[in-house]
C-alpha cells in the first residue's frame, strides 16, 4: 500500500536526509524503522504525509500511497491523504490546556467537515468514536481532564487516540516513546502493536532504541546516513550485526574488547 | 451533571453581563458619543498643522529653545527618582526574600509594607509631595522614588524567590556567614533581573515625569499645559513630538538592553561599559544639578509629618463618597481594559513573527502598539476630554487606547512562544490553516491573553485613580480637591479606600490569573 521509489530528500542547507530510498510496505504490516537520531527516520515518515514541506526540503522520486504519488499531489489532495494517515509524535503535540476529549476530537476534523469543526459543534458520533478511541488505550476516564494534568505515558496514549479517531489507513509513529521512561515506553508500544493486530492498520514506528526495535518490530528497516542498510524480518536479524549496523563500528569495537579483557590469560 | 454545568455557565455569563451593564452606566459609556464626537479628536489633530507656524515663521525653533530647560528637569526627575528608588529597594529586596531573610516575622511585614507602597500610583504621591514641599521638581523626585522603590522591590523579590538555591548552599557549606552568601551567591544571581527592572521603571518614570506638571511638580508637562491653555495646537504638537521621540528612543534602547539581560545573552564589554558610563554620568549630572534649598527640604519634612498625622485621623463620614468615586475608577479601568483587550486581540497575531506574515509587515505593524504606548494615559485623557467633554467616558477611552500598546506587545510575545507541536499535529491530520488556528493556536493563547488583560486591569485601576486630576473621572478629583483645601482627614480616608480596594483587586486578580493559567 505504501511504496518509496528512488526517494531523495534535500534540505535547503544542501544536506541530503535521504538518498535514493526504495521501500515497500504492505497492508497491515508492523514495521519498525531503526536508526540513530539524524539518520533520516523522521524525514522518511514525514514524506508520507508531506509534513516535510514545512522545512523547505526538496523531494525527488516517488512516494506511492495506494497507487497515488504523494510527491506530486496538490495541496488539497495532500490534506485528503493526511486525513487517512494518523501520526504520533515524540513530544505528543497535544494542546496542553485543552481537555483530553478536545484533543482527540481534533482527529475527527476531516470527517466532521470544516464548518462543523470551526464552530466546535461535533456530531454525537464524532464524540462516540473519540471516546471509543480513548477506551482502546485505556484512558476513557481521563476524557474530561486537562491534558497537562496527565503523565507522559497518558499523554502519548491521548496522541494514539487522536490518531485512531481519524479512522486512519496507516499510522506513523515518530519516536513515540523517546520521551518516556522504559516501562511506560513498553506500555505505549504494546498499545500500538495491539491496535495493529486487532484492526490491521498498517503501522510504521521510528525507534532509536535497538532493544525496543527487536522486541516489537515484525520487520525492521535499518537506516544509517540517509540510506537503508537492511530490511529484514526480525527473526533473521542477528543482534550483533544489527547493533553494529545501526550504531557503527566504534561501539561494537568497544563491546568486543570487553570480553577479551575478562578472559583469563 | 451536564445540565448543572450549563446552568452554571448561563449564570456566570448573566453575572458578567450585569457587571458590565452596571459599569457601563456608571462610566457613562455611550456609543452615541463615540460615533458622533470622535471626529472632534481628528479636528484637534488637524489644528496642529499650520503652514505659518511650522514653515513660514518656523515658530518651533524658539519653542525648542524654550523646551531645553524643562526637558532637562524631566530627565533629572526620572533619573534621580529611578536611582534613589533602586537604592531604597535594595534593603526591601533583601528583607522580603525568603532565601535571605529566614524569619517570617520579618519578611511578611516587609512584603505587606511593599504591597501598600505599591497600591498608590506615582501621581498621587506627587500630589502629596507638592503639598508638602511646594511646587516644582523638588516634589517630583520623592514621588517617583517611592513609586520606583515599590515596583522594583516587588518584582525583584518575586524573581528572587525563584533563584537557584545551589550556589547559596555552596557558599553556606563553606561555613560563611550571612553577608558572603548575599554577596557571592545571591546578588550575582539577581543582578541582571534587578538591573532589567530598574531600566523598565526608568521607562515608566520618563513617561510619568512628562505629566507630573499636572499636579504642579514641574517638567516639560508645564509647557504642554501652557500651550493647551492658549489653544496653541501647533506648539502642542511640537511638544508631543519631542515627548514621543524621547520616550520612544529610551524605550527602544532600554528594551533592547533588557532583552539581552534577561535572556542571559553575553553582553560585550563595550556595550556594558557604554551603558554603565551613560548611567553613571546621568546620575552624577542629575544629582549635582538638582539644587534644592536644604531649608526647604527640612521645612517640607516637618510639614509632611504634620500632614501624615492629620491624615491618620481618617474622616469616616467621607467613606461613601470616597467609595462611590473609587468604584467609578474601578469601572473606568474595567471598561477601558475590556475595550483594549478586544483591540489588542488581532494585533497580538498580526505582530507575531511566527505565523507566516511577511517580515516587513510584522515590523511595521509592531510600531503601532509601540507608538501608542509612548503617550501617558494623562495626555490621552486631556485630548479625549477635549473630544467628549469632561467625565468618566474620556477616562475610559484614555485607558483603552493606552493599554492597546502594552497588551498587543504581551500578546504577540505569547503567540511567539507558544508550543508549535499542536500545529504540526493538526497539519498531520489534514486541517486547513483556519482550522489549525482554531484548534492549535487559539486554545493555547486565549487563556494567556485573558490573564494578561486581567493583569493590565490591575495597572489600570491604579491609573484610573489619578485620571480625575485632569477631570477624567474617578476618585482622583476628590483627592486633589481635598489636598488643595487642606482637609487631611478626608485625604486620609480616600487614600485608605484606594489602598484597600487596590489591594483587594490585586489579590483577587492574582488568584484569577493563576486559575486561568494553571487550570
Amino acid at each position: 500500500m505504501l511504496k518509496f521509489e528512488n526517494l531523495t530528500v534535500t534540505y535547503p542547507s544542501g544536506v541530503q536526509a535521504l538518498k535514493n530510498v526504495n521501500l515497500h510496505i504492505k497492508e497491515g504490516e508492523f514495521v519498525v524503522i531503526a536508526g540513530v537520531s539524524g539518520a533520516g527516520k523522521s524525514t522518511l515518515l514525514r514524506c508520507v504525509n508531506r509534513l516535510i514541506e514545512y522545512t523547505g526540503a526538496k523531494l525527488d522520486g516517488h512516494v506511492w500511497f495506494d497507487g497515488e504519488d504523494v510527491v506530486g499531489a496538490s495541496s488539497r489532495r495532500v490534506r485528503e491523504i493526511r486525513a487517512q494517515v494518523g501520526m504520533i509524535f515524540q513530544e505528543f503535540n497535544l494542546v496542553k490546556r485543552s481537555r483530553v476529549l478536545r484533543n482527540v476530537l481534533a482527529g475527527r476534523i476531516p470527517k466532521a467537515g470544516a464548518w462543523r469543526s470551526l464552530l466546535g459543534m461535533f456530531r454525537p458520533e464524532d464524540k462516540q468514536i473519540s471516546l471509543a478511541a480513548l477506551d482502546r488505550v485505556g484512558i476513557k476516564d481521563k476524557a474530561y481532564q486537562r491534558a497537562d494534568k496527565l503523565s507522559g505515558g497518558q499523554m502519548q496514549r491521548v496522541g494514539i487516540a487522536r490518531a485512531l479517531a481519524q479512522e486512519p489507513r496507516i499510522i506513523l509513529a515518530d519516536e513515540p516513546v523517546a520521551s518516556l521512561d522504559p516501562i511506560t515506553a513498553r506500555i505505549v508500544l504494546e498499545h500500538l502493536k495491539q491496535i495493529n493486530e486487532e484492526s490491521g492498520i498498517t503501522t510504521i514506528v521510528n525507534l532509536h532504541d535497538t532493544v525496543l526495535a527487536r522486541a516489537f518490530g515484525d520487520r525492521i528497516v535499518g537506516i544509517r546516513n540517509a540510506t537503508i542498510i537492511f530490511d529484514e524480518p526480525v527473526e533473521q536479524l542477528e543482534e550483533a550485526t544489527f547493533e553494529e549496523a545501526i550504531y557503527g563500528a566504534s561501539l561494537s569495537a568497544h563491546e568486543r574488547r570487553r570480553p577479551s579483557r575478562s578472559e583469563p590469560s | 451533571m451536564k445540565l448543572k454545568g450549563r446552568i452554571t455557565w448561563v449564570l456566570a455569563l448573566a453575572a458578567i453581563a450585569a457587571v458590565y451593564a452596571w459599569a457601563g452606566i456608571m462610566v457613562e459609556f455611550s456609543f452615541d458619543e463615540l460615533i458622533n464626537k470622535t471626529h472632534r479628536f481628528f479636528g484637534l489633530l488637524s489644528r496642529m498643522w499650520s503652514w505659518e507656524w511650522w514653515v513660514q515663521d518656523q515658530l518651533w525653533k524658539p519653542l525648542l529653545a524654550q523646551l531645553w530647560k524643562p526637558l532637562l528637569d524631566t530627565f533629572r526627575m526620572a533619573i534621580l527618582g529611578t536611582f534613589l528608588g533602586a537604592l531604597l529597594s535594595l534593603p526591601l529586596i533583601l528583607l522580603s526574600t525568603r532565601t535571605i531573610t529566614r524569619s517570617p516575622w520579618l519578611y511578611y511585614p516587609v512584603r505587606f509594607f511593599m504591597g501598600i507602597l505599591r497600591t498608590i500610583p506615582d501621581l498621587l504621591y506627587a500630589v502629596l509631595f507638592v503639598a508638602a514641599f511646594g511646587l516644582g521638581t523638588i516634589a517630583g523626585v520623592p514621588a517617583l522614588t517611592l513609586f520606583s522603590a515599590a515596583i522594583i522591590a516587588k518584582m525583584t523579590s518575586e524573581s528572587a524567590d525563584n533563584v537557584d538555591r545551589g550556589p547559596i548552599e555552596a557558599v553556606e557549606a563553606t561555613g560563611a556567614g550571612r553577608w558572603p552568601v548575599v554577596l557571592f551567591a545571591f546578588i550575582p544571581q539577581i543582578l541582571p533581573i534587578f538591573v532589567s527592572y530598574t531600566l523598565y521603571v526608568f521607562e515608566i518614570n520618563i513617561r510619568v515625569a512628562t505629566v507630573l506638571a499636572y499636579v504642579g511638580a514641574g517638567g516639560i508637562g508645564q509647557n504642554l499645559i501652557t500651550a493647551l491653555n492658549w489653544f496653541d495646537y501647533p506648539a502642542v504638537a511640537a511638544i508631543l513630538i519631542v515627548i514621543f521621540v524621547i520616550v520612544f528612543g529610551i524605550d527602544y534602547m532600554s528594551g533592547r538592553f533588557r532583552e539581552s539581560l534577561v535572556e542571559g545573552k553575553e553582553i560585550h564589554w563595550p556595550w556594558k561599559a557604554g551603558v554603565s558610563l551613560v548611567a553613571v554620568v546621568g546620575i552624577l549630572w542629575a544629582a549635582s544639578s538638582f539644587n534644592v534649598d536644604p531649608e526647604r527640604i527640612s521645612r517640607g519634612m516637618v510639614y509632611l509629618g504634620g500632614m501624615l498625622s492629620r491624615m491618620a485621623a481618617t474622616d469616616w463620614s467621607e467613606l461613601w463618597t470616597g467609595l462611590e468615586k473609587m468604584l467609578e475608577s474601578v469601572n473606568i479601568a474595567l471598561i477601558g481594559t475590556t475595550i483594549s483587550m478586544f483591540l489588542a486581540f488581532p494585533l497580538g497575531f498580526l505582530c507575531a513573527g511566527n505565523l507566516g506574515f511577511p517580515r516587513w509587515l510584522v515590523i511595521i505593524l509592531r510600531q503601532i502598539p509601540n507608538a501608542i504606548r509612548t503617550f501617558p494615559e494623562i495626555i490621552l485623557a486631556i485630548f479625549f476630554i477635549a473630544t467628549y467633554g469632561p467625565g468618566a467616558f474620556p477616562g475610559v477611552m484614555a485607558l483603552a487606547i493606552h493599554s492597546i500598546g502594552m497588551l498587543s506587545r504581551l500578546n504577540y510575545e505569547i503567540v511567539e512562544t507558544m508550543d508549535r507541536g499542536p500545529i504540526e499535529a493538526l497539519s498531520a491530520i489534514g486541517a486547513t490553516q483556519t482550522l489549525r488556528f482554531r484548534f492549535a493556536v487559539l486554545p493555547q493563547v486565549l487563556p494567556e491573553f485573558l490573564a494578561m488583560a486581567i493583569y493590565r486591569f490591575e495597572i489600570n485601576v491604579r491609573a484610573a485613580t489619578v485620571l480625575g486630576i485632569v477631570g477624567a473621572g474617578g476618585i482622583g478629583a476628590l483627592i486633589l480637591r481635598a489636598v488643595r483645601q487642606g482637609y487631611w482627614s478626608k485625604v486620609g480616608m480616600y487614600l485608605l479606600i484606594v489602598i484597600v480596594v487596590v489591594s483587594l483587586i490585586d489579590y483577587v486578580s492574582a488568584w484569577a490569573r493563576k486559575r486561568i493559567i494553571e487550570g
